[in-house]
């Protein structure tokens, strides 16, 4: 008897808690209103107990979804931050397994600016491989160094750099590019790509390129004539779903400020004044959305605020169709004990935004 | 050597002067006869071990037998309510015999700790007429010790609260009692920044119950239990899979289940703790 309650004791011991996860949680009421892709994972952490913050990003779409039920997320990118830096893999799932493979590059934050991300990774469409595009964009004292890298992965691999990092300066004659925007075109097998040039020696200027990844082609500024007063050497920059009009979101004064301009006025832009967030994207009705402190907040495009939820922990991926009906992609992370995290991915009708209920 | 001749006797004239002898009528009784006793108990009490038949403790609280004596018996008397006592006695020449009943205890307090020593108390109900009880218990995991986890000191923004339908398999006057029970459980949460809400991972669940319960001190029992439970959950293979042991790695060798889409096992619960009862 005596063995019997030893051994009952022991195994209250080493019995665990069930499994609780705060971020579903805490997103569970945002949750409820999105359509639910799908769950990678669990995985191990990229870097083990040492991250302090980890996103999932799904491979975009391709055309042969036409609709979310035939979107399965059995992939994507793995973006995660320690204090030695940020880290890309890339995760697939495998049988009944989730695999992950390392890209092998290290990003370093030294020097980064706490308001802005000093790496964009964009998830971008393609018709073969899954890539994504890592934009440096945060050198302030030289913004001739920046640069874009692009990442090529299949599932089983390999995961690997297609292209070492590459100065964006040749794409417009020498002009450093300070900003850059990936944005989803309707029934078209690339995402559109547009820049925001160095304003050195003349104002800012937008410009173009023509895509062929790995490489961009060169391309020519659209806009030479943009004042933005304050900007600096670092600004968030997209065009409209028509490529205008053009916004450039940046923090000057101790302040998010938003201009708004098309070609006809780009030497006047005029400042959005309902915009006192960091403006995270531009969507295909023309929505910009902010996603700055974990609040979603919904502005249309001459910024008047239209809605504003908390997220609860749920991540901006990105906009991408599927089939012809704009989405946009949020994905949820999931931490579990002994180092290992799962991600949810959700959708929702990019239509639908305005009317989310925190 | 004549050992009974060395030892006593020079000693047994010495004890016949001092203890004289006694008369033989003083331990001589002849062969046991028939007396008429009455047993003393709570009126209903059911009493059995004295006749072939199980006697009766009528309103007036008695119950009349026959019986050889002088010779040794026991009994055993059971009433609703009352904890049953198995008694032994000599009968010789008595007329009365006592049984002293004690009325069951029918609320129990719990105190008790889950799983990673996560701290929680339950009330249960025993129902008075059959061995069956009810239970109502909350368990907080706002702070314990997981011994297994990454960190020992573990806080979780969750509470669960359990419904339990039990039966004593023992009866009640064994020291050692096993019971059985299955019941429902919901768990609720308060996640930072968020509200109040019933927790989206793991719902509710089914739990089925082994009980161990044993004499601690006083009115205190000591018990252990073994819980597996069936949860709700809208992901059964994360379920299953954070239970990993190798830094996230699943670990197929334990046999969490995983019933897809909607249901988990977790074969492992366990509670024990002391038991107060009323």
């Amino acid at each position: 008897m005596k063995l019997c309650a030893l051994f009952f004791l022991a195994l209250a011991i080493v019995a665990c808690a069930p499994p609780y996860s705060a971020e579903l949680n805490a997103a569970a009421g945002l949750a409820g209103q999105m359509t639910l892709l799908g769950t990678m994972g669990p995985v191990n952490s990229p870097d083990g107990d040492s991250t302090t913050a980890i996103k999932f990003l799904p491979a975009k779409p391709t055309s042969a979804s036409a609709t979310l039920d035939q979107l399965g997320i059995s992939s994507g990118f793995l973006v995660s931050e320690s204090n030695r830096g940020e880290s890309l893999t890339f995760a697939y799932q495998s049988g009944n397994s989730a695999q992950v493979l390392d890209s092998g590059a290290s990003f370093s934050l030294a020097g980064a600016d706490p308001h802005y991300p000093l790496y964009e990774y964009d998830v971008i469409t393609t018709t073969a491989t899954e890539n994504i595009i890592v934009f440096y964009l945060g050198d302030p004292t030289s913004p001739a160094n920046n640069t874009y890298q692009c990442f090529t992965a299949t599932p089983n691999g390999p995961f690997q750099s297609s292209s070492p990092p590459t100065t964006m300066t040749g794409l417009y004659g020498g002009r450093a590019v300070l900003a850059a925007q990936v944005f989803p075109l309707s029934a078209a097998p690339y995402d559109r790509f547009s820049f925001l040039l160095d304003p050195i020696a003349t104002p800012y200027g937008e410009g173009a390129p023509t895509f062929a990844l790995p490489a961009f082609a060169g391309g020519i500024p659209t806009t030479s004539n943009v004042p933005l007063l304050g900007a600096g050497s670092r600004a968030l920059y997209y065009q409209g779903p028509l490529g205008s009009p053009s916004y450039a979101s940046y923090f000057t004064a101790g302040n998010w400020v938003c201009f708004q301009w098309t070609a006809a006025t780009s030497s006047t832009p005029t400042r959005l004044t309902g915009v006192t967030s960091r403006i995270d994207a531009v969507l295909t009705d023309g929505d910009l959305i902010s996603t700055q402190d974990g609040t979603l907040t919904v502005y249309d495009l001459n910024g008047t605020r239209l809605n504003s939820v908390p997220l609860g922990g749920m991540q901006f991926c990105y906009e991408a169709y599927v089939g012809a009906t704009p989405y946009v992609f949020f994905s949820l992370s999931l931490e579990f004990s002994h180092q290992s995290w799962a991600f949810r991915v959700y959708a929702i009708p990019t239509s639908r935004l305005r009317s989310l209920k925190g | 050597m004549d050992i009974s001749r060395e030892r006593w006797d020079d000693i047994v004239p010495l004890l016949a002067r001092k203890y004289p002898a006694l008369d033989p009528l003083a331990y001589t009784r002849g062969p046991p006869a028939a007396v008429s006793v009455i047993i003393r108990a709570k009126p209903g009490t059911v009493i059995t071990g004295l006749s072939p038949k199980p006697l009766a403790a009528g309103p007036d609280g008695t119950a009349s037998v026959d019986l050889p004596s002088p010779a040794p018996y026991s009994l055993r008397a059971t009433l609703v309510g009352y904890v049953p006592v198995q008694m032994t006695f000599y009968l010789d020449g008595q007329s009365e015999i006592s049984v002293d009943q004690v009325r069951s205890p029918w609320l129990y307090f719990d105190g008790a700790f889950l799983d990673g020593l996560f701290p929680g108390v339950s009330v249960t109900y025993a129902v008075p007429t059959f061995p069956g009880f009810v239970r109502v218990g909350f368990t907080s995991f706002r702070a314990g010790l997981a011994v297994n986890q990454d960190q020992l000191l573990t806080s979780l923004p969750l509470s669960q609260i359990t419904l339990l339908f039990g039966w004593y398999v023992s009866p009640q006057d064994r020291p050692r009692r096993f019971y059985l029970g299955a019941g429902p459980l919901l768990r609720v949460t308060l996640p930072p920044g968020g509200s109040f809400t019933i927790d989206h991972l793991l719902p509710w669940g089914v739990q089925l119950v082994a009980g161990w319960e044993f004499p601690f001190t006083g009115n205190l029992h000591a018990f252990i239990e073994l819980a597996p439970t069936l949860y709700a959950t809208p992901e059964p293979k994360l379920f299953v899979d954070s239970f990993g042991t190798n830094n996230g790695s699943p670990n197929a060798t334990l046999p969490y289940l995983n019933f897809p889409p909607s249901f988990a096992v977790n074969p492992f619960e366990v509670r024990f703790g002391v038991r107060w009862m009323l």
